[in-house]
């Protein structure tokens, strides 16, 4: 848990980097350096939710339907939000769950997604080159 | 007794106590009942044992609304449909029956405990295992399986059951024969149903055959039963006193047809591990020696909640995808999509674990083919009407106009949005939707060859054909049995619920003819 704590942290403070760095630049897509395997906290979005290339994918269309998103400490916080303080992965997976009770969704290209989960994507996508 | 009506000599009159018309389901089902009893009952059958081309042509008909074939949609030959249905059994629900202030025409005369009874009897002459459709301690006893304690509210799930399919012709043809009371008349064509003077009563039936003979039958008391769009057409063609047809003071005669719509490709949904959605949700389990599979439906609640129709979903196991071999899908782009879905959601798929197969580490889920069936709302505008054109018997053919709804499409994209929050809900699988809510129907729509609500059942005249004996309104001899007689369709496989009808039909008439 402590590492995981740890990691999320880590994964909090890069993404801040690259958001400044995106803002600096004045680029649409945010600059910055792709989370590489071993780096911490690509490991804790990788142990929330999967493949990260993939979830990229997904996560670059959730954040072109919602461009004023595009802000990895807001998408942080609010997963963090409906994940009741926490970021470990039985709480994000029970956000995820008690998304799709509450019908809170999104549809990414046909995927009918929790809106929680379409966020991690996007977090995924923001980590990506 | 079987004869062919061909071997009679010309305009041979017949007398009897009941007359059935149509050797399908619902008629060979209610000719059964009366079986040793001292009644003489006649069931007259258009076709023979076998299908013959030119009988069947009689069904031929235009489709002036939805693309519908008339002709591969039914079969007219002794056994009518049941020699090529699929044997998908299950009862109404029980808001099916119900008046719903949302769903105008809504309400049959009776509750659905009204047929309770005659369900279970029917599971019997389609040779269903005992009707468990909702008892789930069963069906985990008999699967051995723990079965799914759903999440969101919005569905719940029945058991269909299969029949073997029962074809009712074959099997039941030798009780016919054996009934030494009944006497069935092959290739005989119901071409009129003569009405008396008094406008009240059927007086008798012309017969024809296709070699050009004329037979009247004269009985107490008649059933139609030659299916939803047939028993519309006869009664339309009947003009003896009525130039509108029998039984249609109110102009509802071939009104309100209704299919249950089936939409393919609307979605598909992916799982890394399949084993977490039990073997009965996905394929047939076979108890008692029959075979059922769980469908998926809206819960009564949610469909009074969000004022929506009924619709059922079913599902198997169309694919297996490998991270490197992601071809399963006949379509390379959707397979794509299948396995960056998987890859993505992997971890909230599978609870955190993260090797689903240590022999196959590539292994990386299944995509599931999906099916589906609603309910459409009463529509007086979706109709069979006669068209201009005749058949080889010289009757005008029938025209079906076939018609969807707003609500009916609505109602159905919501349900599918609910399967889909349901297996995401359950932490099953992700579901890719393939239908707009864009306020149009998807270009291809199929009916499930269920034809419903031609002659519909109600205590008033002014909104129903039949009363809820099936007795025609205004007519004291005319009965219709069939499932022209729901006044909603649910979304059940309507032949269960057509035969127990037949049989609660039959214990009606057994009163009236003692
Ligand atoms: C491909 C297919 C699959 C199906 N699968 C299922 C399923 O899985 N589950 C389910 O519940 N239902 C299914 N059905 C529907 C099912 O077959 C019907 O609900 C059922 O057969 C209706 O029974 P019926 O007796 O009312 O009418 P029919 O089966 O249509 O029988 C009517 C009879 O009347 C005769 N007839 C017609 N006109 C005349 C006339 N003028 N004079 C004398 N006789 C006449 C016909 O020859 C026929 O024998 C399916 C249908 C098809 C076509």
């Amino acid at each position: 848990m402590i590492q995981l704590e740890q990691s999320r942290r880590d994964f909090l403070r890069r993404a801040l980097c690259w958001v400044a760095l995106g803002a600096l630049s004045g680029c649409r897509a945010l600059a910055g350096p792709a989370l590489a395997p071993g780096d911490a906290s690509a490991n804790w979005l990788r142990d929330v939710i999967g493949n990260l290339d993939s979830a990229a994918h997904f996560g670059r269309i959730y954040l072109d339907a919602y461009p004023d998103e595009r802000d990895a400490r807001q998408l942080f916080n609010r997963i963090e939000n409906v994940a009741q303080g926490r970021t470990d992965f039985e709480s994000v997976s029970a956000a995820v769950r008690d998304d799709y009770v509450r019908g809170n969704t999104v549809s990414i290209d046909g995927w009918l997604l929790s809106r929680t989960e379409a966020r991690l994507f996007a977090l995924a996508a923001l980590s990506s080159p | 007794m079987f004869i062919d009506a061909r071997t009679l000599p010309n305009r041979t009159a017949i007398e009897t106590d009941l007359a059935i018309i149509g050797a399908g389901p619902a008629g060979i089902t209610l000719a059964r009942e009366f079986a040793g009893r001292n009644l003489s009952v006649h069931l007259i059958e258009s076709g023979g044992f076998e299908g013959d081309p030119d009988v069947q042509a009689l069904y031929e008909g235009e489709s002036t609304g939805i693309e519908y074939s008339l002709i591969g949609n039914r079969l007219r030959q002794f056994g009518g449909s049941s020699n090529h249905w699929g044997g998908y059994c299950r009862p109404l629900d029980e808001i099916d029956f119900e008046r719903r202030d949302w769903l105008p025409f809504s309400g049959w005369p009776f509750p659905r405990s009204e047929l309770a009874g005659y369900y279970d009897q029917a599971a019997e002459r389609v040779e269903i295992a005992p009707g468990k459709f909702t008892d789930e301690t069963y069906w985990r006893e008999k699967s051995g399986e723990q079965l799914l304690s759903l999440a969101t509210g919005r569905l719940e799930i029945q058991f269909v059951h299969y029949s073997p399919p029962t074809r009712f012709g074959q099997r039941y043809r030798d009780d016919l024969e054996r009934a030494g009371n009944i006497t069935t008349l092959l290739n005989a064509n119901v071409t009129n149903l003569a009405g008396q003077q008094n406008g009240r009563d059927v007086k008798h039936l012309d017969i024809a055959t296709l070699t050009g003979l004329r037979h009247t039958l004269k009985a107490r008391a008649y059933v139609l039963a030659t299916g939803a769009v047939e028993n519309a057409r006869i009664l339309l063609l009947s003009r003896d006193h009525n130039s509108r047809g029998l039984g249609n003071a109110h102009d509802l005669v071939g009104r309100f047809f209704m299919e249950h719509p089936h939409v393919s490709g609307f979605g598909e949904i992916v799982m890394t591990d399949k084993s977490r959605l039990p073997r009965i949700y996905r394929e047939r389990v076979k108890a008692d020696n029959r075979g059922a599979q769980v469908a998926f439906k809206p819960s009564a609640k949610f469909m009074r909640e969000k004022k929506l129709l009924n619709a059922t979903f079913q599902m198997g196991v169309a694919g297996a995808y490998r991270a490197e071999n992601a071809r399963p899908h006949g379509d390379p782009q959707r397979a794509a999509d299948h396995v960056d879905m998987l890859q993505a959601s992997r971890r909230l798929l599978t609870d955190g674990a993260t090797v689903l197969d240590s022999d196959d580490p590539s292994y990386s889920g299944v995509w599931l083919g999906l099916g589906s069936s609603c309910e459409q709302a009463p529509n007086p505008d979706s109709r069979v009407t006669l068209s201009g054109t005749k058949d080889a018997l010289g009757l005008q053919r029938v025209r079906l106009d076939w018609r969807l709804t707003e609500q009916d499409r609505r109602s159905y994209v919501a349900h599918v949005r609910s399967l889909a929050q349901e297996f995401g809900a359950l932490g099953l699988g992700r579901m890719k939707i393939d239908i707009e809510d864009d306020g149009k129907w998807p270009r291809r729509v199929d009916g499930g060859s269920h034809h419903m609500g031609t002659t519909r059942m109600s205590d008033d005249p002014r909104s129903g054909v039949v009363d809820r004996n099936c007795r025609v309104h205004g007519i004291d001899n005319l009965y219709v049995a069939g499932s022209s007689v729901f006044p909603t369709s649910g979304t059940a496989n309507p032949t269960l619920t057509l035969v127990a009808l037949a049989l609660r039909l039959a214990d009606h008439l057994k009163g009236k003819l003692a």
